[in-house]
């Protein structure tokens, strides 16, 4: 797996890999088309384009699942972030001692998929050097005696310092490549050689000045209520009072740049009654307060009130940044609009119809043709399908006109007059009307394994009546009967 | 009257007969046909084909739930563009044939409507018209006789097969806003590549025997 972006000069280039593309040759930085290259022996190489957004998002994500190592986790500052702070203060004796932290981070993270390097170090700069630069902590958690920081650094290049690209260009001309070179030169000169950044970042590497980071924390759920004075079961009362809620709501995401995917409104009724609850499910993250205003309204549409509300709550449960388009000069961006509308036109159907209403089709690998496709609600996350493909294939084996375009949801009995040998009925009938078959094509034996506990086997034919009417008809082989499954519109 | 350019279909008799050779956007198609069985639909989903290339979604109304698409996938339609939508009663079923007409983000809306009165065909129509969409409305024979706002009415009958290579069906135009009604072509569906051709009606029958099965 390989992700790219684009590159300075134009073109695209790679800018991380998986250890399999990186055995084959892959590096970062390498030109797109010779990493395609080189990876055309391998079939599933899979090429995405890198998000840093979402890599943000995740690290966020992990930074508040830490939580439980640490009540202080931090993301690093630094325009890709890609390392965890955590501060173990007071923290190591909960876990045995710091190595056993360390194991268990390591087996916490594996679970999840990831590969960590950890190290664990007096100061920030330290264990940040460590953990990236040190070969040892690719294979396991380096943890560094206190007070013992300078020695840790003494071998490791300039470059873990995390100093500017002019510094380390100037360090590297004068033949200066590892950090304990740095340290044995005189301090007074450094800051007029190479500015003060080296000697800031010496310090904070080797405790002599102090360093913080700023600990995460989790959004706080974004919310609304409402006690209602009067308790009441007017419905422009209410709606009035979910505009005002989706209001405020709205300010406190817009203030975040982000959008609701899941809202959540609970309506308390007067006692003895339990609580109404509504929600509302999203495709696309979404700020605009009049389509959740419409949406809400509905959801609400369909929920009938036994009594009367006296308190109103939304609460939003899932949100996701909402990405800014920039617009283009020439506005080409019809394509997205029109995407955009249709995200509009599914969330208005699944609100008023229900979520199981509006959905999406899905081919299944299954021989027995109801459970021949899948069908998956619009607003359900949609997974990249990896099976997608191969069942696309299945279907496309099928011919054209094989298949009914409208199938019965159950097989209907059908009477039957003579049958032909080997073949469907000579006439039949079906909701009153009797057709006399003229020509047939057939059988198709579609049989389940035994495993299943409601097996069929059945020979299906198409068959087409002598006005040229065409139908799909079956017969169960153990008991002899004949079914209509579908029809060919 | 609108200016929006004709979509062809996909069909090329089909589009012969049209006055503008093709479907306009914003504006409904009635494919009628008596009985069950009769191959309109199927010749829908293929006319459907080409108006979902230019972008936009095939929504599909099914308030009986029967609509199957693995059908649709052996006729050559993206699975990916399909959206089912399958309310529980007739009255959320128009509801949402309305609504998707008016998006711009649905090329194509199908959806089977047996009964409706002229008012809520020009409510459908008034939808099809903002939202620019086609909408293809699958309906009995029986309304032939009765007034309507759709662009196009089309009568599909079934034909008997004399060939095996393919289904035969009679698609005729009964009424057109622009230019007169009343072309009429045969059309024959092959079974192995789905395309769509003219069959003279006078073409001599080959023997069931000597043709390869399908």
């Amino acid at each position: 797996m390989v992700l790219y972006d684009r590159a300075r000069r134009g073109g695209f280039c790679v800018v991380t890999c998986t250890p399999e593309a990186e055995r084959a040759g892959v590096r970062p930085g390498l030109p797109l088309a010779e990493a395609r290259a080189l990876l055309a022996g391998i079939p599933h190489a899979r090429y995405e384009r890198h998000d840093p957004q979402a890599d943000r998002e995740a690290l966020r994500e992990l930074a508040a699942r830490c939580q439980c190592f640490s009540p202080y986790v931090g993301i690093e500052q630094a325009e890709a972030p890609e390392s965890l702070l955590l501060d173990l203060d007071g923290v190591a004796h909960l876990f045995g001692d710091e190595p056993g932290l360390a194991a268990q981070l390591v087996k916490a993270f594996k679970r999840k998929g990831y590969r960590v390097r950890v190290a664990v170090a007096d100061t920030i700069g330290a264990a940040w050097a460590v953990a990236h630069f040190d070969p040892a902590s690719g294979l396991r958690p380096v943890v560094v005696p206190p007070g013992e920081s300078g020695h840790a650094l003494g071998s490791l290049p300039v470059k873990a310092l995390r100093l500017p690209g002019t510094v380390l260009d100037q360090l590297h001309t004068l033949g200066l490549d590892q950090i304990g070179q740095v340290l044995a030169l005189p301090r007074a000169g450094l800051p007029s050689r190479f500015g003060p950044v080296l000697l800031e970042r010496l310090d904070q590497a080797t405790g002599r000045l102090g360093e913080t980071f700023v600990p995460h924390r989790p959004a706080e759920p974004v919310e609304a209520e409402w006690p209602l004075e009067h308790p009441t079961a007017d419905r422009r009362v209410l709606e009035g009072v979910c505009r005002e809620l989706l209001g405020r709501i709205v300010a406190k995401l817009s203030a975040r740049r982000e959008g609701v995917l899941r809202l959540w409104c609970c309506l308390e009724t007067v006692k003895p009654c339990e609580p109404v609850n509504v929600s509302v499910e999203l495709i696309e993250p979404r700020a605009c307060l009049r389509d959740l205003r419409e949406l809400l309204r509905l959801r609400l549409d369909r929920i009938t009130l036994s009594a009367e509300v006296c308190r109103v709550h939304l609460l939003v449960t899932q949100t996701a940044g909402i990405p800014c388009h920039q617009r283009e000069l020439f506005d080409i961006g019809q394509e997205r609009q029109r995407r955009r509308e249709l995200a509009r036109l599914l969330d208005r159907l699944s609100s008023r119809l229900g979520a199981q209403a509006v959905l999406r089709p899905r081919i299944c690998p299954d021989h027995q043709p109801e459970y021949a496709v899948r069908f998956r609600p619009v607003v359900w996350a949609d997974k990249p399908d990896q099976k997608k493909r191969s069942a696309q294939r299945v279907c496309r084996m099928a011919l054209p006109l094989s298949r009914p375009v409208r199938l019965q949801p159950r097989p209907v009995a059908v009477e039957v007059m003579a049958v032909i040998p080997d073949g469907p009925p000579v006439r039949f009938t079906w909701k009153g009307r009797s057709y006399a078959v003229e020509r047939w094509w057939g059988p198709e034996r579609i049989a389940t394994g035994w495993w299943r506990i409601r097996d069929v086997q059945r020979d299906y034919y198409r068959v087409e009546t002598e006005e040229g009417r065409r139908f799909w008809l079956f017969r169960e082989v153990r008991e002899e009967d004949w079914f209509l499954h579908g029809t060919f519109e | 009257m609108d200016g929006r350019e004709a979509l062809p279909t996909g069909i090329d008799s089909l589009d012969a007969l049209l006055p503008s050779g093709g479907l306009h956007r914003g504006t409904l198609v009635e494919w009628l046909a008596e009985g069950e069985g009769a191959g309109a639909e199927t010749l829908a989903l293929i006319a459907a084909t080409q108006a979902t290339r230019s972008g936009g979604a095939l929504v599909v109304v099914d308030h009986r739930q029967t609509f199957y698409p693995p059908a649709a996938a052996a006729l050559g339609r993206n699975l990916d563009e399909i959206v089912l939508v399958r309310p529980r009663t007739a009255g959320d079923a128009l509801w949402a044939l309305e609504q998707s007409l008016r998006c711009p983000g649905a090329a194509v809306v199908l959806c089977r409507l047996d009964r409706l009165h002229n008012r809520g065909v020009r409510r459908l129509q008034l939808a099809a018209e903002t939202g620019g969409t086609i909408g293809f409305l699958m309906r009995p024979a029986a309304v032939r006789s009765l007034p309507s706002w759709a662009d196009v009415r089309l009568l599909v009958t079934p034909l008997p097969s004399s060939t095996p290579s393919g289904r035969r069906l009679r698609l005729e135009i009964i009424r057109c806003r622009k230019g007169t009604g009343g072309g009429a072509v045969d059309v024959e569906i092959n079974h192995e590549t789905g395309s769509v051709r003219p069959v003279s009606p006078l073409a001599p029958a080959t023997s069931a025997g000597r043709s390869a099965g399908a």
